[in-house]
């Protein structure tokens, strides 16, 4: 803020730009002036709502151009070229944008073709074979209040199809045919898509006759108009709400009201048979015509204004006003909302009003006036602060802002401790997020977004379109500002990030690598490595995937992707390491299955220096499959324990046969092994086993599975006995 | 079921209610709906434990109305108007198959939902058999079927105490090197932290819990990295002590001369449950308010064991030797509070009498509870057989044993006593001489598989597997350790303790020692050097970074003392926490401990733990012939 200025001088630029509409004042604010050489009359333009991006393709490919392809352009509303995309295909009936700003070509054949905002090709398709047939003649787009954004088109046959929501993938784009008008072949004079909520329908005038289309059925509307005389609509707009429509009549007749035409709000007679080019609601207020080099603003009761175009111009209707783009300014058209009538408009007796002014008079040195101003306000000062920082926010200028902020301020100042808290949070709040807004602001970025704007489409949409406009650090510094959880900020905008990356094919997989992998490593939250990875895999950088990869730290999402790009023993090495016996289970399960089905040696052999795999593989079989133990056992040359197995086993088998060869197999492995001790104790068995059935059998004592001592001393016992 | 109330979890400086209230959230979400009538079918080993952290009303208010142990056959004919079946089951393949022919069996699957809940996570193996067991369809077509998890890592036993219940976890560890108990010891501990903040300290000696420190710092880096600083919480562990088994393997082996380390060796406690033979316990213990034609009552009266009741706490770590005298100093207390009453001469006297009334009663009953106990104990204590038993484990401990055998040992297999008595005595000396000669090794070997059977060569190949049986090296650690660490300090005070060697009538725990070490300065220092020569790779020592400068604290004072957790990875037993809490309550200690450990032990559950993987092995009381023949019937009963 200029020092020498003072609140007095610089609020005074506030109200410069307002202009009465009858109860209403509207307020043109130029956000900025473009120097980008673009000719709109000459070009398809298309404005995505929200401060968001511009698309410009010439209407008509100059031949003159003869050797280079003409492109589509896409700039900031600062007037900044963003990126552009050679266009070779068909011919572009419409261009739009969806709610995640890509672009939207729809091409006379029916086909839908949409790029990113870098121009990146992301997919193609037809339609409907039926709008590819009858080709398409118009298309309009729209978005909803919901922040949902679709398109209409209408075929050569006046058949429409509805696209509700384009931001869904290729496949998932629903076209929806709406019904056709009854009994009609004439070309509709002027249509528009009906908005409101999942109800999206369509609005078609055919010289007098207007109906509403759904996919059900088309419903003929009697409109409360009180023209007499003969009617044709050519003009139709509809509020950004969906709740009201205008319409112009080829006499200059205006109607405006709901968007059922059964109320009527207003009525006027333009005077004029000019040409209505353009037809756009400023916000749910009032509405701007655009006829041959005059713009004429017009609000629901009788008052009008207008302003002489020098050049062409464009129209854009916001939930809040109305966006009016030129060759050489980018410009937006508001209602004046109630804080700032209540602190600015002149001669203001509301409280809000009473503290600026009481701020000017401190500012000023006149505190005893100050004083005075303060005392008529005591009683309702909480309100006036409200009204002061309110009014801060609808400003675009830093300075007002600035000088609103302090009147208000001056005004928490007096509440002493009893402050009402939601005044404190709502200034820090207000302080927050006017900070967020001035930097988006800045030219450099070009998203003059509104407070009421900004408010509706979320702090969180707003980081997702900056990150989609590749403005990472100014996405990092807001989340960080904003102290918004690294979920939904930091991580978000370094994968973003990340996955911008490996797509630049001018940059080796190592230097790619080495800056993904400085940046996540030098940041304090954790991004998945895993996800960046499967991207460069899927986008056919499968070298870069496994460098990134092996950084992942969560070895659940590291272990199954290393398995999908084949790399088994690292993937079984990273289960180890984690500790985690599931996901080592499900590698071992996983190889054992699918890739060492038919070659349980080569299986074995992954156990070699992999004791914890081992154990858990032994400690599995121990309880399914002990013949694969034995195996184990085998292929690790450990004889002690394949013996001690079989010999373990020679105990649990009822059948005197089986349980010979389980010990048998045991002597043969403590043989081989040189256990002496245990070779001996199992020689001892067999013959003791041996023993006990004889005595069993010779003196009728059982002594079968007795210990040595046991069986002796029941033999001496029976031979006493005799 | 033990009660819910948590009471016995406060009172230290780190309420372990958390932990619980984390484990009940989760229960909570796996209850789902509470509108839907439920049908909780269990596996039993859960139901103490599950029992700790809900209780049947809390079960109740989220939809469950019934519930039924395995085994069972056709559910939704047995239990037709629920919606919904949970299965809460271990992990173990018996038990699976358990569910499977529950559901298998069920006449009317479809419209019902069916849940197994793996507690406290899923076995691949498990997994598989359910799989393939074909229960996801029938001919009709796909069945509601759902695996889940319910996270009850860790129990909190008492407020100083907690228990991740692995009761296989030292053959798991030792025999059969299964990573699984580490890894759950590490989530464990990435759980407390984030409940109580990381723990800037860890130390540790022995190669698990060098295993369980990496896990740790993989972990924290897994879960605290996106963790905004705000939502961080303030360190209120300061240290942590990751105490390997191996280490002291002694301790263990050696019978517990505490209160309930007595009570745990002779009728074992679970879940902060023993069970007693009710007919010794006087009248007001044999009639519960139960409802007219219930079942008959058990032969075995449960008694909950817990720091909620004031008498247990000042009793369970006393010498056993020491509790007669505290119990009759306790009945001179009460029988003077209730002569108090021909004091009472004014109303308000009176007043005071009547509000002394009820804890009075309590104090009462606990007595006579805890008389009857004590003289339970006394029987088997005072037997010669037992004598002679802790005589020899003394002689053990310290004296040389390294060339010759033990006399009493070789008795004990000339008449053929339990297995599990003698391999623990066997056991014993090898620790304590660092290991066996070879040729008494063999004589012991031998005699052992002639006497016994030759199927115990399995029992001594694992015991050896687990390190508890071994040839001698060339280092004899241990008696030079017992110089060291004063681990036979000489004079005892089994009554007035100064040491915590009372809990052993002489012997102090080594591994307690050697967490003592750390409340001296150069505590590290000397930890390292003393453990130098014990098994596994060095000790050691590393700080965990803490955002908040809390890191920096002030010496720690009486009042605000060190909070130290000491966890035992394969096992600790009562007397070592006994002998902990000895060194927190000490006059003028600044270090409170809290203990942490995969599960309570006793040197006869670990033996038996090993031996049951042999062959034919029937698991059976030491001390058998000294209680009630009724109560080998008793064992399966239990009341829900």
């Amino acid at each position: 803020m200029d020092k020498g200025a003072t609140v007095a001088e610089i609020q005074s630029s506030a109200t410069v730009d307002w202009t009465p509409l009858g109860d209403i004042y509207v307020k043109k604010y130029l956000n900025y002036n473009l120097d980008w050489q673009v000719n709109l009359a000459e070009n398809h333009v298309s404005i995505s709502p929200y401060g968001g991006p511009i698309a410009i393709f010439p209407r008509v490919v100059s031949k003159k151009q003869g050797v280079s392809k003409p492109v589509i352009t896409i700039y900031t509303q600062a007037g900044k070229v963003i990126s552009t995309i050679p266009w070779g295909g068909g011919n572009i009936i419409g261009l739009g944008w969806t709610s995640s700003e890509h672009v939207v070509c729809i091409l006379e054949d029916g086909n839908m073709v949409v790029y990113n905002i870098y121009g990146k090709h992301l997919y193609a398709r037809i339609l409907a074979r039926e709008i590819r047939d009858d080709r398409v003649l118009e298309c309009k787009f729209f978005h909803t209040l919901e922040g949902s954004a679709g398109f209409a088109v209408m075929t050569n046959k006046y058949q429409f199809f509805l696209v509700a929501d384009s931001d869904r993938s290729k496949d998932d784009i629903r076209v929806k045919k709406l019904a056709d008008i009854p009994s009609s072949t004439s070309k509709p004079n002027c249509w528009a898509v009906l908005p409101v909520g999942n109800q999206v329908s369509v609005t078609v005038a055919i010289h007098d006759r207007l109906f509403v289309l759904d996919p059900y059925e088309a419903v003929l509307q009697t409109i409360n108009c009180k023209k007499g005389g003969s009617l044709c609509w050519v003009e139709l707009a509809v509020s950004p709400n969906g709740k009201a429509v205008a319409l112009v009549d080829q006499d200059g007749y205006l109607w405006g009201g709901s968007s059922d035409f059964k109320v009527c709000e207003t009525e006027f007679d333009l005077q004029s048979r000019s040409r209505v080019l353009q037809l756009q609601w400023g916000g749910k207020d009032f509405f701007v015509l655009v006829m041959d080099q005059l713009m004429f603003v017009k609000g629901f009761d009788k008052h009008w204004c207008k302003y002489h175009l020098q050049e062409p111009c464009f129209l854009l209707s916001e939930i809040d006003g109305v966006r009016i783009l030129t060759n050489s300014a980018c410009e937006f058209m508001h209602r004046v909302t109630s804080p700032s009538l209540a602190v600015l408009r002149i001669g203001s007796m509301e409280v809000g009003a009473l503290l600026n002014d009481a701020y000017k008079e401190y500012e000023g040195d006149e505190s005893h006036k100050a004083d005075e101003y303060i005392r008529f306000v005591k009683d309702r000062l909480p309100e006036a602060v409200m009204q002061c920082i309110k009014a801060a926010g609808e400003e675009f200028q830093p300075p007002i802002q600035q000088s609103l902020l302090k009147s208000s301020n001056f005004g928490k100042g007096f509440l002493g401790p009893d402050i009402p808290s939601d005044v404190v949070n709502e200034f820090v709040e207000m302080c927050h997020q006017l900070r967020v807004l001035n930097s988006v602001r800045q030219s450099s970025i070009g998203i003059p977004i509104t407070f009421r704007q900004y408010y509706r489409l979320s702090t969180g949409v707003l980081i997702d379109r900056l990150i989609n406009r590749g403005l990472y650090p100014l996405a990092m510094e807001i989340c960080k500002y904003l102290k918004i959880p690294p979920a939904n900020g930091e991580v978000k905008i370094l994968k973003e990030w990340a996955l911008r990356k490996i797509q630049d094919v001018s940059l080796s997989d190592d230097e790619v690598a080495r800056q993904i992998i400085d940046k996540f490593n030098g940041s304090k939250v954790v991004v998945s490595f895993a996800e960046i990875a499967r991207a460069s895999k899927a986008g056919g950088r499968k070298p870069l995937a496994a460098m990134l990869l092996d950084h992942e730290v969560h070895a659940r999402d590291q272990v199954p992707m290393l398995m999908e790009m084949d790399k088994v023993d690292i993937a079984l090495d990273k289960a180890v390491e984690s500790g985690d016996p599931q996901l080592m289970f499900k590698v071992l399960d996983e190889l054992k299955y699918k890739r060492y089905h038919s070659q349980m040696d080569k299986y074995l052999q992954l156990f070699h220096h992999r004791p914890v795999a081992a154990a858990l593989y032994r400690k599995l079989c121990k309880e399914v499959d002990q013949e694969q133990l034995l195996n184990l056992h085998r292929q690790e040359s450990d004889f002690l324990e394949a013996g001690c197995l079989q010999f373990a086993q020679s105990f649990r088998q009822k059948d005197p046969e089986q349980q010979r060869s389980s010990l048998e197999g045991a002597v043969k492995e403590y043989k081989d092994g040189q256990h002496m001790f245990h070779l001996r104790v199992a020689e001892e068995q067999g013959k003791l086993s041996k023993e006990q059935a004889e005595i069993s059998r010779k003196c009728g004592i059982r002594v079968t599975g007795e210990s040595l001592y046991v069986t002796i001393y029941e033999t001496t016992q029976f031979q006493c006995g005799r | 079921m033990a009660g819910t109330s948590h009471l016995h979890l406060l009172g230290s400086k780190l309420n372990l209610a958390h932990l619980l209230e984390a484990s009940k959230q989760d229960l909570v979400r796996l209850l789902g709906n509470p509108d839907k009538k439920k049908v909780i079918v269990w596996d039993s080993e859960l139901i103490a434990p599950v029992g700790m952290i809900a209780d049947v009303q809390f079960l109740r208010e989220h939809g469950v109305s019934k519930m039924v142990r395995l085994p069972v056959v056709d559910l939704t004919k047995a239990y037709p108007d629920e919606d919904e079946y949970l299965f809460l089951i271990r992990p173990q393949l018996g038990v699976v198959s358990g569910v499977i022919e529950a559901i298998r069996t069920s006449s009317n699957k479809h419209n019902k939902k069916f849940t197994v809940i793996f507690v406290p996570m899923k076995a691949p193996h498990c997994i598989t058999k359910l799989e393939e067991s074909g229960l996801y369809h029938d001919s009709k077509g796909p069945i509601q079927f759902f695996v889940d998890e319910f996270h009850m890592e860790m129990l909190p036993m008492d407020h100083d105490v907690i228990s991740l219940g692995l009761n296989s976890a030292f053959t798991d560890m030792y025999i059969d090197n299964d990573p699984t108990p580490l890894f759950l010891v590490a989530k464990a501990i990435c759980k407390i932290q984030a409940l109580y903040g990381i723990i800037p300290r860890v130390f540790g000696k022995g190669k698990k819990a060098k295993t369980v420190s990496d896990l740790m710092e993989r972990m924290r880096r897994e879960m605290f990295s996106n963790m905004t600083p705000e939502r961080e919480v303030a360190p209120h562990i300061d240290t942590i002590i990751l105490l390997d088994r191996s280490v002291d393997l002694l301790t263990p082996l050696s019978t517990q001369l505490t209160y309930e380390g007595l009570v745990d060796e002779i009728y074992g406690i679970k879940h902060n449950v023993a069970r007693f033979p009710r007919h010794t316990f006087s009248e007001e213990f044999q009639q519960k308010p139960t409802k007219a034609g219930a079942a008959p009552l058990s032969p075995q009266l449960p008694i909950l064991l817990t720091s909620e009741e004031s008498m247990f706490v000042e009793m369970r770590d006393l010498n056993f030797a020491s509790v007669g005298h505290f119990l009759s100093k306790e009945a001179k207390k009460i029988t003077e509070a209730y002569n108090e009453r021909h004091d009472a001469k004014t109303v308000s006297q009176l007043k005071q009498f009547v509000q002394k009334l009820p804890h009075m009663t309590a104090q009462k009953t606990s007595l006579s509870k805890h008389t009857t106990i004590a003289e339970l104990i006394k029987h088997v204590t005072d037997d010669r057989y037992f004598l002679e038993q802790i005589y020899a484990e003394q002689q053990l401990r310290e004296e040389d044993f390294s060339d010759r055998a033990c006399e009493y040992i070789e008795k004990c297999i000339g008449n053929l006593e339990p297995i599990a008595k003698v391999l623990r005595l066997i056991c014993m000396q090898s620790v304590a001489n660092s290991g066996l000669k070879p040729k008494i090794l063999e004589y012991y070997k031998r005699n052992i598989v002639q006497a016994y059977g030759y199927e115990h060569l399995i029992s001594l190949h694992h015991l050896e597997t687990a390190g508890l049986l071994r040839l001698q090296g060339d280092k004899r650690v241990f008696p030079q350790l017992r110089k060291q660490l004063k681990l036979i300090p000489g004079t005892v005070d089994d009554k007035e303790p100064k040491d915590i060697s009372y809990v052993f009538s002489g012997y102090a725990p080594l591994s307690v020692r050697l967490v003592e070490l750390f409340e001296k300065p150069q505590g590290w220092g000397t930890f390292e050097e003393v453990t130098r020569a014990l098994p596994g790779p060095p000790a050691f020592a590393l700080s965990q970074p803490v955002s908040k400068a809390q890191e920096k604290r002030q010496r720690p004072t009486v009042d605000r003392p060190l909070i130290v957790l000491v966890f035992f990875l394969g096992g600790c037993s009562y007397a070592e926490i006994s002998a902990l809490r000895f060194r927190s309550q000490m006059e003028g200690a600044t270090t409170e401990y809290i203990v942490g450990t995969t599960h309570v032990t006793t040197g006869y559950s670990l033996l038996n733990s090993v031996l049951t993987q042999t062959p034919g092995f029937m698991a059976s009381r030491l001390w058998d012939n000294q209680l009630d023949a009724s109560d080998k019937s008793g064992n399966e009963s239990t009341e829900s």
